[in-house]
């Protein structure tokens, strides 16, 4: 055995423990000094030059084998992966080593933190603070850092279960996540059709593709609503929509992995966008991370695989400071999700470019984590078909004991004992492992018939659904392994990350294979496709046996009645509030305050196709609404990506939060040149407990609202997801998420068309654009700050707000618009601060309204703009904008905004809003 | 042999080969894209080019610290023929990844001629990854970067970009080719004009012959004008192409 540490020579060259020991000053800890440093074991004795070089920097690090360092005086803590979670930094060491010709047996590896202070230190308190933060016991442990040997391989015995039991007591046991009447008809299916009992991999099977997860069952159930009858909620509000518009350019909606549409006569792109939720409470790190991994496999499964070409994320988390047992703090939370993205997004080289992040106290046990990604594809790719009697190729990571049922964990509910006793459910990523499969698949193109990612299920799920109409069968044997002893379910179920499931014809898989192994990644033959059935086999031994038939059409889907949503009672009613305080409290209020610690983090320039960016301008702190991205650099076409949330509202009114959510994503993509006609929207819901029927009454007044609004405005849905029983269970109450709906839209526009939020120019007139601003605060960002709960909430007309929009559409296609952007989240006020940051350029707005100041500045009706246009193109704009631009001012160099409206007058400094806003 | 012609040296976990690839292209080279894994076995093919480029990204995760493994594969395989390359009066470039890679495996700056690593890239003082635009003061000690107005503009995006050495400083300022500079135009350690906390706000190195030269910020990235991150500054161009055509104008003047 050898043990090697490695530790910066000097203190001024260990940022970490720097940074460290300030965080832990900031908070209240005597600490002196921390200093970390890295320790490897690795089971065989390795040329020590050899691995001297590659973990040791020359100039800055001092390494140790046998010797001691000179730390005697500091307390010393490992923190290392328990048994089984990825752990990339030995996969990659001994991966290299292996290559180099070097035996090394097992590695594992460890961060350690030394710490001193004058004061004794006790290792609890320290343990305290690192929990969570550099420490998640759910995947990590501390104490004695050893070499553990593997464990010796069982031996194999197939276990049949009984269902002649209490059924929801053995759903339970199993953590199948399946209801009465679905183990009802489980038992009908193997008792009196197969004339047996089922193996326990047959069970985990059917659980694994019956999950909400998996088959979406919730949206797809018949409803009955007031006098409504629904037969298929999906497809009767959000497919209806899409039918109904039958856009042109929608090439492939709601059928595969993600939906894809006609970027050029070449060229198609495909989006979607993923949730990772409960996993990402428990582990944010590694639950966002491979949230994002995950989302980018849909990616690269797409069609004959897309490339990924740009990423987005939006989190709502807790409010910061707030606490209950059993779960991570907000501010954890969402550093750690923020974390677990940016590494993930940026080791594999896709820019991400666009997002969000909303607070409010129900995320507090139940955080929500949605991932986008965007890829690109030749247009004969577009579709794939399995044949009959070709190959089950896996590629990419091995399979080990990580993430075992993702997919049935994901559909119950979270409690204070959950990041306790799911570790299974979590798995850490290896964003290197995708790249290279990433790579080798690009290259293999046209050497298979269909592709899909093995994401929650696993190879049950891909091989299950690739499978559907020819049948499997599969030899578990063939799988490779990351160790030994993991028995036939669970290689099946393993959601090991970094995996991908493809049907090869005879003829191509040595090619394949050639391509697959220079890009240092891993290829398996585990069967075919045929016979119709799905079958599978261990060492010889058939373990499971199921018509495909009953594994895809036998879900049993009851009627659920539901009732309407206990929306918020509204009433009209005067604000007047000091308009120099609230502005403060506005700007500098959560959700509308920078997000810049969190987008520089990212990179948004890799593959240098970015050319709007999240932030920009001589302070590159304006931010833009939307991002854009030129795929291709002699096209002319480029495309917008935007997106619309808001918890508030949600929480209020499910079906006019759906509106506006809409609404807010139309409007981010035409602030920057968007073009109405050829934009496409991605739906996902995030909703509470489905057990209440007024949760569920909920779900179908925001499906009916996003049909409305999509069939009105033209914009198709192309793709979605959704994401239920988010609610936290405590010992004495449960905490429900506010009805939830991210949309996501993404428009094909004209390079020339583009241009940024903020304003460019000091001497430009300003215009308020679209719909009237009314009394409209009921669930604004000013009404939350200052706990109003008594008013109006944002309404539209889908008719007249189509018509803004258009009108905004047709406007971006003549030039004369210098900057926009739209008023949404602490109203016209913040507007026009966040688009005076970019360059620090002032303006004058002069306005009289019937409503108070503080009503005008800060309420957030919809559908409204604000635009600059230059002086000397006054008549010809307003001629074009028939009545629908107000001009409220001007631009100036003085580096203030000041407002008069009616007899009030404010002034604000830029530099000094600045200071709460950043 | 055509002597315009270009390679991208891409390894596990390279990101930023197929824009550089593509802006090699653009600027007249013949440019291919090749594995490390292929390279490792066939060392020699290297010497069929005038012009090596090894591209951003994170090269084996980085797992190891930055630029550690694929510089190890480098020292091991290819170092003798590397060695060759350059004294043919070859051109090689090191992209923030790549710029690692070249520390870490003694090409940069090769003062010694032992190839032995001599300064390094650590942690940023935020020891955090970062994504903005810099300003750069640009001398001509390289052939990457003659003809540049005094300052361009360009973004870094990396988290291990802190440049130091042990070297004495006239030694290292002679070698010095951008640095970054606050709105005065000044060489600073302000944050963020300087984003990472690089000794004597260095951003870029090239050895004693000006041919091998790396450098943190990604000139690929801004090769064409919408590119830039604020259109309140004049520019006349994108700053980025000039490097790799700098590249082209040697070659075919000098080789």
């Amino acid at each position: 055995m050898l043990k090697a540490e490695v530790i910066a020579k000097s203190a001024e060259f260990d940022s970490m423990g720097i940074n460290i020991a300030n965080e832990m000053n900031s908070l209240g800890y005597k600490i002196n000094k921390v200093r970390t440093s890295s320790v490897y074991l690795f089971e065989i004795d390795v040329d020590r030059k050899f691995i001297e070089e590659i973990l040791k920097d020359q100039i800055t690090d001092e390494i140790y084998f046998d010797s001691k360092n000179n730390m005697d005086d500091y307390l010393c803590i490992d923190i290392f992966a328990k048994r089984g979670v990825m752990d990339p930094v030995a996969e990659t060491l001994s991966s290299y080593l292996k290559k180099s010709g070097f035996e090394s047996g097992i590695i594992r590896t460890s961060r350690r933190f030394y710490f001193s202070s004058q004061k004794k230190v006790r290792e609890e308190e320290i343990i305290g603070f690192l929990k969570n933060r550099y420490y998640n016991p759910l995947i990590e442990e501390h104490g004695t850092f050893e070499l553990k040997k593997g464990i010796s391989e069982e031996s194999f015995n197939l276990i049949e279960v009984s269902l002649d039991c209490n059924l929801i007591e053995l759903s339970k046991k199993m953590t199948l996540s399946l209801s009465k009447p679905e183990m009802e008809r489980i038992k009908d299916y193997f008792y009196n059709t197969k004339k047996r009992k089922p193996t326990d991999i047959e069970l985990e099977t059917i659980a694994q593709t019956w999950s909400e997860h998996c088959v979406h069952k919730t949206m797809k159930s018949p409803y009955q609503y007031k006098n409504l009858k629904i037969k298929n909620l999906f497809k009767e509000t959000i497919v209806k929509a899409t039918e109904e518009i039958n856009h042109k350019d929608a090439v492939s909606v709601f059928s595969d992995n993600a939906g894809i549409f006609k970027f050029d006569e070449f060229t198609n792109v495909c989006f979607k966008v993923e949730t990772h939720n409960h996993p990402s409470a428990l582990e944010p790190y590694g639950g966002a991370g491979t949230g994002a991994g995950g989302v980018i496999r849909d990616i690269i499964g797409t069609g004959l695989s897309a490339k990924p070409i740009a990423n987005t994320d939006v989190f709502c988390v807790g409010e910061f400071k707030s606490k209950i047992e059993g779960v991570i703090e907000p501010e954890e939370i969402l550093k750690g999700i923020v974390s677990g993205v940016r590494d993930y997004g940026n080791r594999m080289g896709i820019p991400t470019v666009n997002g969000a992040v909303c607070f409010h106290p129900n995320y507090l046990g139940n955080p929500l984590v949605f991932c986008g990604s965007v890829g690109i594809m030749n247009s004969r790719n577009s579709f794939k078909k399995v044949c009959d009697n070709d190959m089950i190729v896996v590629i990419g990571g091995k399979t080990g004991r990580d993430g075992i049922h993702g997919a049935t964990f994901s559909s119950v509910s979270l409690t204070d004992e959950s990041q306790e006793i799911s570790s299974g459910a979590v798995q850490i990523g290896n964003p290197i492992e995708e790249k290279k499969m990433l790579d080798a698949i690009l290259e293999a193109d046209g050497l298979f018939t269909a592709i899909t990612d093995c994401g929650a299920g696993g190879l049950s799920s891909a091989v299950g659904e690739m499978g559907e109409h020819t049948g499997a069968e599969v030899y578990l044997d063939r799988v490779p392994l990351k160790y030994d002893g993991l028995t036939y379910d669970e290689i099946w179920i393993s959601e090991s990350q970094e995996r991908m499931v493809l049907s090869v014809n005879e003829r191509n898989y040595e090619n394949l294979k050639k391509i697959v192994e220079k890009h240092n990644t891993n290829i398996a033959h585990i069967g075919y496709f045929r016979g119709r059935d799905l079958k599978i086999y261990f060492k010889k031994k058939l373990v499971l046996d199921i018509e495909m038939s009953f594994l895809h059409k036998g879900i049993p889907l009851s009627l659920k009645k539901v009732k309407p949503y206990i929306n918020a009672k509204e009433r009209s009613s005067k604000v007047k509030i000091n308009v120099e305080e609230a502005a403060y409290k506005v700007v500098g209020h959560p959700d509308v305050k920078s997000k810049e610690w969190i987008i520089r983090q990212y990179d948004h320039e890799v593959q240098s196709q970015t050319l709007i960016k999240p932030l920009g301008g001589e302070t590159q702190a304006g931010a833009n609404d939307s991002a854009v991205i030129s795929p291709i650099y002699k096209s002319e076409k480029c495309l917008v990506l935007g997106c619309g949330i808001n918890p508030r509202y949600g929480e209020l009114n499910p079906s006019k939060m759906t509106y506006a959510v809409i609404d807010e994503a139309v409007r981010n993509v035409l602030c920057q040149g968007g073009d109405i006609e050829h934009s496409f929207m991605l739906d996902n819901f995030s909703w509470g407990d489905t057990n209440k029927d007024t949760t569920l009454g909920a779900l179908v007044e925001s499906c009916l609202a996003c049909r409305d609004y999509s069939v009105n405005l033209g914009i198709p849905f192309i793709s979605g997801k959704d994401s239920l029983n988010n609610f936290f269970m405590m010992k004495d109450r449960e905490i429900e998420i506010p009805p939830t709906l991210l949309i996501s839209v993404i428009s094909v526009t004209d390079k020339n068309r583009i241009r940024s939020s903020y304003f460019n120019d000091s001497d430009s007139l300003v215009y308020l654009f679209g719909e009237n601003t009314k009394n409209e605060l009921l669930g604004s960002v000013l009404f939350d700050s200052y706990r109003i709960k008594e008013g109006t909430m944002p309404s539209l007309n889908p008719k007249e707000s189509v018509k803004t929009h258009s009108l905004l559409s047709s406007l971006n296609k003549t030039g004369l618009i210098e900057s926009c952007h739209d008023v949404s989240d602490g109203g016209l006020l913040t507007s026009i601060f966040e688009m005076s940051l970019g360059n620090r350029i002032g303006c004058n707005i002069i306005f009289k309204t019937k409503l108070s100041p503080s009503e005008f500045l800060f309420s957030e009706s919809l559908s409204r703009y604000v635009i600059t246009v230059a002086k000397k193109n006054r008549e010809l704009f307003e001629s074009m904008a028939s009545g629908k631009a107000e001009l409220i001012g001007a631009t100036n160099s003085t580096g203030n905004i000041s407002f008069k409206i009616n007899k009030t007058s404010v002034k604000f400094e830029i530099r000094e809003l600045e200071k709460v806003y950043r | 042999m055509n002597k315009f012609k270009s390679l991208v040296v891409k390894a596990d976990g390279s990101n930023c080969e197929i824009e550089t690839d593509f802006i090699l292209r653009k600027v007249g080279f013949e440019s291919d894209i090749i594995h490390l894994n292929t390279l490792m076995h066939e060392p020699k093919s290297i010497l069929g080019y005038s012009f090596i480029v090894f591209p951003g990204g994170f090269s084996y995760g980085d797992y190891t610290g930055s630029g550690r493994i694929a510089a190890s594969i480098i020292k091991h395989h290819l170092l003798e023929n590397l060695e060759t390359f350059i004294s043919q009066g070859k051109l090689i470039l090191g992209i923030c990844n790549g710029f690692q890679i070249l520390v870490k495996s003694g090409i940069l700056p090769n003062s010694s001629k032992s190839f032995k690593q001599e300064v390094s890239l650590i942690f940023n003082d935020s020891h955090k990854y970062e994504d903005r635009w810099v300003k750069l003061q640009v001398s001509d000690n390289s052939v990457f970067t003659k003809n540049f107005e005094k300052t361009i503009y360009l973004p870094v995006a990396h988290g291990e970009g802190k440049f130091i050495y042990e070297s004495n400083k006239t030694e290292i300022d002679d070698l010095v080719v951008l640095r970054y500079v606050d709105e005065k135009n000044k060489p600073t350690m302000k944050y963020p004009q300087n984003p990472n906390g690089s000794t004597d706000s260095i951003a870029a190195i090239a050895d004693e012959s000006g041919r091998v030269m790396g450098l943190m910020p990604h000139p690929e990235r801004f090769i064409r004008k919408e590119q830039f991150f604020t259109n309140k500054t004049e520019i006349n161009e994108p700053h980025g192409i000039r490097f790799f055509e700098n590249a082209f104008t040697y070659i075919k003047e000098e080789l």
